[in-house]
């Protein structure tokens, strides 16, 4: 035997051939934190008004975004809104449909981190005689901030990985990648175990960081 | 209207597979979950490292990375799973991971005073666990794991990619022959919203049932 090895590719030949797609995939992901954390942000503050016509639909669309498939609604975006008359390309298409999905799970850890800041804040905000916007974003969201940073980066690291959905679109991001090599090389397990290695070797340790906060967070919180 | 009735009756098709997902890839992952959130427990150092080192790896790769591995990966062996076999296999060995930590969860909401209690009155460790830590622990799993599941109904729609013929696949067919993509996955998006209701009310249900049972107020 050991032939194993004669006309196949080196593992890092394989590895290099998949990195244009890794950068691809946290070039999906950065597109899809920029629409989906101002977005999560937007919802949350929809979900805390006191005004019904504003909070009931804002929880209707949280419950959709949330109760839907992530890859049900990129395909609602990609092969659905040409028929509205709007279309997005793959990439775009992908970003969006994560961000709406990212957003309406990551609301609630917006809304539950601005809800932990005493109320005692806003009040003295106000007793200064400070704008509602200052308030917010000087006042509340930083503090809110230390309490919503460890979830948010256990979210994102879940929306990373489910860039692999674009797969479905046929964004050439670093699932698509490994399998369109893998039908020319025919190294399916391969090229997938290595695709797969990399997914974990950025997940693992941002997920361990985003645990090691949480801990750390929760023992200031208690002392 | 008849179009919608039409596209949704099409798309109802597939539920059965979507459902035989979900359970099929949950039942399997809260057996492999028992040993393993066991090990995670363990007094063995080697023992909560590798149970430790497995939770993370699972949990650290996309599904669909899974699907593809075991649906073409196995190729490279000459091992052809169907797309089905693949996508329960799949699904069980990810929320393995993710219930075994639900159940440790589970074990350490019970306060050690409860053991403690037991071992004082000379019970076996078998029936301390079955009778005393057990039932208790169920009170805090079962809300977590029905949250899971619901989860799971979803994240079930990847196993589509692979060829399982489910509600999303059922969606993408039908909005390939109709100009109406838009109305189809919408109807599917609403038919996996209206599935999750009744788990979850059936969730409660269970969750209170059990509270009433087993809860301990102290």
């Amino acid at each position: 035997m050991g032939g194993a090895g004669m006309n196949t590719d080196s593992w890092s030949d394989l590895l290099a051939d998949l990195l244009p797609g890794l950068a691809l995939s946290l070039q999906l992901t950065a597109a899809m934190l920029a629409m989906g954390l101002p977005l999560g942000l937007l919802m949350a503050v929809g979900l805390s008004q006191k005004r019904k016509y504003v909070s009931v639909p804002t929880l209707a669309l949280v419950e959709i975004g949330r109760g839907i498939p992530a890859l049900v609604l990129l395909y609602m975006i990609y092969f659905g809104l040409p028929q509205a008359g709007m279309s997005l390309d793959a990439f775009l298409s992908a970003a969006v449909g994560l961000a709406i999905s990212f957003a309406s799970y990551t609301s609630e850890v917006f809304r539950a981190g601005l809800a932990a800041v005493p109320h005692g804040q806003r009040e003295a905000g106000h007793a200064l005689g400070l704008p509602r916007t200052v308030i917010f974003l000087r006042v509340l969201l930083p503090q809110a901030l230390k309490i919503i940073v460890p979830p948010l980066l256990g979210w994102a690291i879940i929306y990373f990985q489910a860039t692999s959905l674009a797969f479905a679109l046929a964004v050439p991001e670093l699932m698509s990648r490994a399998y369109v090599l893998a039908t020319t090389n025919f190294q399916y397990l391969n090229m997938l175990a290595l695709a797969a290695g990399l997914y974990a070797a950025i997940s693992i340790p941002l997920s361990l960081l985003s645990e090691h906060m949480n801990r750390r967070g929760s023992r200031t919180a208690t002392s | 209207m008849t179009g919608i009735l039409a596209s949704f009756s099409a798309i109802i098709a597939g539920l059965g597979t979507t459902l035989l997902l979900a359970v099929g890839g949950f039942v399997l992952g809260a057996v492999i979950a028992l040993p393993l959130a066991w090990a995670r427990v363990s007094s063995f150092p080697a023992l909560r490292f590798l149970a430790g080192g497995y939770i993370e790896i699972v949990r650290g790769i996309p599904p669909i990375v899974w699907l593809f591995v075991l649906y073409f990966g196995l190729t490279q062996f000459n091992l052809q799973l169907t797309s089905l076999g693949a996508a329960v296999l799949g699904l069980g060995v990810i929320s393995s991971g993710y219930i075994a930590e639900i159940y440790r969860a589970g074990l350490s909401s019970v306060p050690g005073g409860q053991r403690e209690a037991a071992q004082a009155l000379s019970l076996p460790l078998t029936s301390s666990f079955v009778h005393v830590t057990a039932p208790q622990a169920l009170v805090a799993v079962i809300p977590l794991a029905v949250a899971y599941f619901i989860g799971l109904l979803k994240d079930s729609a990847v196993a589509s990619v692979i060829g399982a013929q489910d509600i999303t696949a059922m969606a993408l067919a039908l909005s390939k022959r109709s100009l109406d993509g838009l109305t189809v996955f919408a109807i599917a998006g609403a038919v996996y919203l209206i599935i999750s209701f009744p788990v979850a009310m059936f969730g409660r249900w269970l969750g209170q049932k059990a509270a009433s049972r087993w809860a301990v107020r102290v």
